[in-house]
């Protein structure tokens, strides 16, 4: 029994593709190249695959990763090249490594992540003063309070210690558009979403936002007059607690 | 990667925007320079609908397998997506360039059931194409459709340029052939229709014309006085010229997201022995045709190799009717287990021998079993010439039961012609049998609750059946049947039903004539569509749409056809003579039962092919 580890790349037509609809891909896949997969043990056995934590339907990714558990050791350059050549569109490794027995699991040593943000303004010169809005409420003492869905149900919560950065490498975009960096907590303690931290930025900044691509679509409200919107969102890396990218 | 038709925003705000966005493994790109004909087959539903429908899968492989052809494919957005773009002025597009469907030269359309006919109308007209053909001019695709539905071609006669009747993999080829030159020659619209119209088996509704009488009901259809004796007065559907060498694809599109049926599907033959007299499908695809289980296993092993699926099921109309169903599992076997691929044989009729099969082939997994009886006694049994006694019934049933099944579905028809209420509480009883065999077998031992469910669906006569003739009951009188049956069954067994509303239209359009293209335009025009799909099916404004056409839904579903009436569908030759289904309905009145192809021919007109199990030789 050997496992592997895959980073790959979710993007372009992709991202429409669920985390529920990835495992069946990749084990198809497996089938199709001959690439010899485990299974579990069991009623209805599945493919050892473990991916990362799923990937919201609508975000593109740099940083996905997937553990195949395989019957025997393989090639790891010709495993990736076939890969490479055999999942769809859109879906794409670029590197592998073998992974020791027992190696924990990617979100394991996951604490924080790296995302890039695309946001359009109604109007550009409030896209002018957003940078320095921002800064001022995160170099603040006030906490930012946002409503944050959990496991537990939904609760309003001080998201400001889960921002470790918001708005580096700000850029504009077009006449009104811009994309900047954040990274934010991640992984299995802590987790917040681009999403929500730019509605709750722009809460306590006096804004209004709408979220248009990833998720949380529920919460869209096509009545809000529109300060700010999420057009798109790139996931880039992982970092673990030492603010290290991960592999 | 070609660029999404839909922005992203609209994609974001719909329910499973994964339908919508081509791409999958298998799809088929071309280039500019090497196709001459763009066409698209299109289907009246959904993605996951569409992409689980084995035909229109290999048609789709099948066309872009053959000569200049680039196929596409186009299905019906779902209404969430459908509202945005119709306020975004965006058109129904294609999957793989994504481009609006209005620019290709061909749409096929596959029709496989009556309550799609409102998408077919609605697709048109998002596509930005008038619906109705006589309004098309030189720019817009030309419109056409096969399948199952299509045999009775007069309902949507006014939508179709033309129609493909018989099997698309012989006919679709030489169509889009002769289509291509027509392109190439340079030709204008009627033109091109007339050269199509000369290949066997097209049908061209614009050049025929029918009569009703002064009481409104249908007297003939026949070519319209230009075009007599250049095209057949009768239209006689094409077969495949052998079954064992016909086309069967080496690679089939996997879809991304999860559809209804997504799996290998091998059609292990076509047509079926038995002639049940409610069953169309029994009818309009005969003669029985096998394929070899050397050429099967060879397009499984190379479907396996190009998709990757878990999965591989049989596709037939009675897969225990294959002459040699152990060999083929064996040999599937041979390839299928080393890959951790299961196989289905679905539709198996449960003897010892096909238990042998099923334990064979899936040693643990015990979902459920389904039995047809059909129905409720054995005198109705006969009349529909479904072959089942209590005994086999319940034989299978015990050899499931001790062989630790617990999940039994039996499934009935209501409404059969000649039904009584005996018949009814005859489905009860039946049930109750089943019942009682469980508890004989487990007494006296801690056992599972059983999962016993009788469902029950309502019969629709449908043409080219020996039922083609009888009346439909209606609404009430369907509830009514239900509740019979309701208040006879346990409540130890789960009782399920379909819809009387949804059963009832399906009967009015199913034995329609071409008038029924006016009901089919208002109704969709006053906002139908999905009909399909219970949610959206109005049945107020289906009524409506009659009533403004001067028809009654009653004159085509509830009225009892005499012998010697002309059918809107008698231009239609499927092979099975009007003389033998007649035969059938006599020995139905009669209760007799009639052999199966495979013990004795009965006549019915299919052998003049000169095919399969006729030339005995299935």
């Amino acid at each position: 029994m050997e496992k592997y580890r895959i980073r790959f790349r979710k993007e372009g037509r992709a991202k429409y593709i669920s985390h529920l609809d990835l495992l069946r891909i990749f084990t198809r896949c497996a089938r199709r190249t001959g690439i010899d997969l485990e299974y579990s043990q069991g009623f209805n056995p599945h493919a050892e695959i473990v991916f990362s934590a799923p990937l919201p339907l609508g975000m593109t990714s740099e940083a996905e990763y997937a553990d195949l558990q395989l019957a025997g050791p393989a090639d790891e350059e010709k495993l990736l090249k076939t890969l490479v050549t055999s999942l769809p569109e859109g879906i794409s490794p670029v590197k592998i490594t073998r992974l020791e027995p027992g190696a924990a699991n990617v979100m394991k040593n996951v604490s924080y992540c790296r995302y890039e943000l695309f946001v359009s303004f109604g109007d550009p010169a409030e896209r002018e003063i957003f940078p320095g809005l921002v800064r001022s409420c995160l170099d603040g003492e006030k906490p930012v309070m946002t409503a944050k869905k959990s496991k537990s149900g939904t609760k309003v919560v001080d998201i400001r210690p889960m921002i470790l950065s918001f708005c580096d490498g700000f850029s504009a975009v077009g006449d009104n558009a811009c994309t900047f960096g954040a990274v934010l907590a991640a992984g299995n303690e802590q987790n917040l979403r681009p999403e929500v931290a730019l509605r709750g930025i722009c809460d306590a900044i006096g804004g209004k936002t709408a979220v248009n691509g990833a998720s949380d679509r529920a919460d869209d409200d096509p009545d809000v007059s529109v300060g700010c919107k999420l057009t798109a969102v790139r996931k880039l890396e992982y970092l673990d607690s030492d603010k290290r990218p991960l592999w | 990667m070609k660029e999404l038709y839909l922005p992203d925003e609209m994609l974001m705000s719909v329910e499973k925007p994964g339908r919508y966005i081509g791409g999958e493994l298998n799809s088929v790109i071309k280039e500019k320079s090497d196709y001459d004909v763009h066409m698209a087959i299109c289907f009246a539903d959904v993605y996951d609908i569409g992409m689980s429908h084995l035909g229109f899968k290999l048609l789709y492989h099948l066309l872009n397998d053959t000569g200049r052809i680039w196929c596409e494919r186009v299905f019906a957005p779902w209404p969430d997506l459908e509202d945005r773009m119709r306020e975004g002025g965006y058109r129904l597009f294609t999957l793989e360039s994504q481009s609006e469907a209005a620019g290709l030269d061909m749409l096929a359309f596959s029709l496989q059931y009556e309550m799609s006919y409102t998408n077919v109308v609605n697709m048109l007209d998002l596509a930005g194409i008038p619906v109705r053909s006589c309004e098309r001019g030189e720019n817009d695709p030309i419109v056409f459709c096969g399948g199952p539905s299509a045999n009775n071609t007069e309902p949507m006669a006014d939508f179709f340029d033309f129609y493909n009747l018989g099997e698309g993999e012989e006919m679709l080829p030489e169509i889009a052939e002769v289509f291509r030159q027509c392109k190439l020659a340079g030709l204008g619209r009627t033109e091109t229709l007339k050269k199509i119209a000369a290949v066997e088996g097209v049908y061209v509704p614009s050049f025929y014309e029918c009569e009703y009488d002064s009481d409104g009901f249908f007297v003939s259809l026949r070519p319209k006085a230009e075009f007599a004796g250049s095209v057949p007065e009768k239209i006689r559907k094409r077969l495949v010229s052998d079954f064992e060498t016909a086309y069967l694809p080496e690679k089939m599109i996997v879809p991304n997201i999860e559809v209804v049926h997504d799996r290998i599907m091998l059609e292990i033959f076509r047509g079926c022995t038995r002639g049940c007299r409610f069953c169309q499908a029994g009818f309009i695809y005969r003669p029985v045709r096998e394929r070899s289980p050397e050429t099967l296993t060879e397009a499984a092993k190379k479907l396996l190799d190009s998709t990757g699926y878990e999965e591989i099921s049989l596709l037939s109309l009675s897969t225990s009717d294959y002459s040699r169903l152990g060999e083929l599992t064996d040999s599937l076997l041979g390839i299928t287990a080393p890959k951790r691929v299961s196989l289905a044989l679905p539709s198996l009729r449960l003897d010892s021998f096909s238990f042998e099969l099923m334990e064979k082939v899936s040693a643990v997994r015990k979902s459920g079993l389904t039995f047809a009886p059909e129905a409720g006694t054995q005198r109705l049994r006969d009349i529909i010439n479904k072959g089942v006694t209590e005994e086999d019934l319940l034989r299978s049933c015990r050899t499931a039961f001790e062989g630790g099944w617990i999940t039994v579905k039996l499934y009935f028809m209501l409404g059969l012609p000649f039904e009584t209420d005996d018949d009814l509480i005859g489905i009860a009883d039946l049930a109750h049998k089943v019942l009682a065999l469980y508890d004989e077998i487990h007494a006296g031992r801690k056992a599972r609750r059983p999962n016993i469910t009788v469902s029950v669906s309502t019969f629709v006569p449908k043409p080219f059946t020996p039922f083609q003739w009888a009346p439909q009951i209606p609404v009430p009188e369907i509830r009514r049947r239900q509740d019979v049956i309701k208040q006879h069954l346990s409540r130890r067994i789960s009782f399920s039903w379909h819809d009387p509303e949804t059963s009832v239209l399906e009967g009015a359009i199913s034995r329609g004539d071409r008038r029924m293209g006016g009901v089919i335009y208002d109704v969709w025009k006053a906002g139908a569509r999905f009909d399909a799909w219970q949610e959206y099916l109005d049945y107020g404004r289906w009524m409506n749409a009659f009533a403004a056409n001067g028809l009654h839904a009653e004159d085509f579903n509830r009225r009892e056809r005499s012998i010697d009436e002309p059918l809107p569908w008698d231009h239609v030759d499927v092979g099975v003579t009007k003389k033998f289904l007649v035969r059938e309905l006599e020995r139905a009145e009669k209760g007799l039962v009639t052999p199966n192809c495979a013990e004795k021919c009965s006549g019915c007109g299919v052998q003049s092919y000169g095919k399969g199990i006729c030339v005995g030789k299935i």
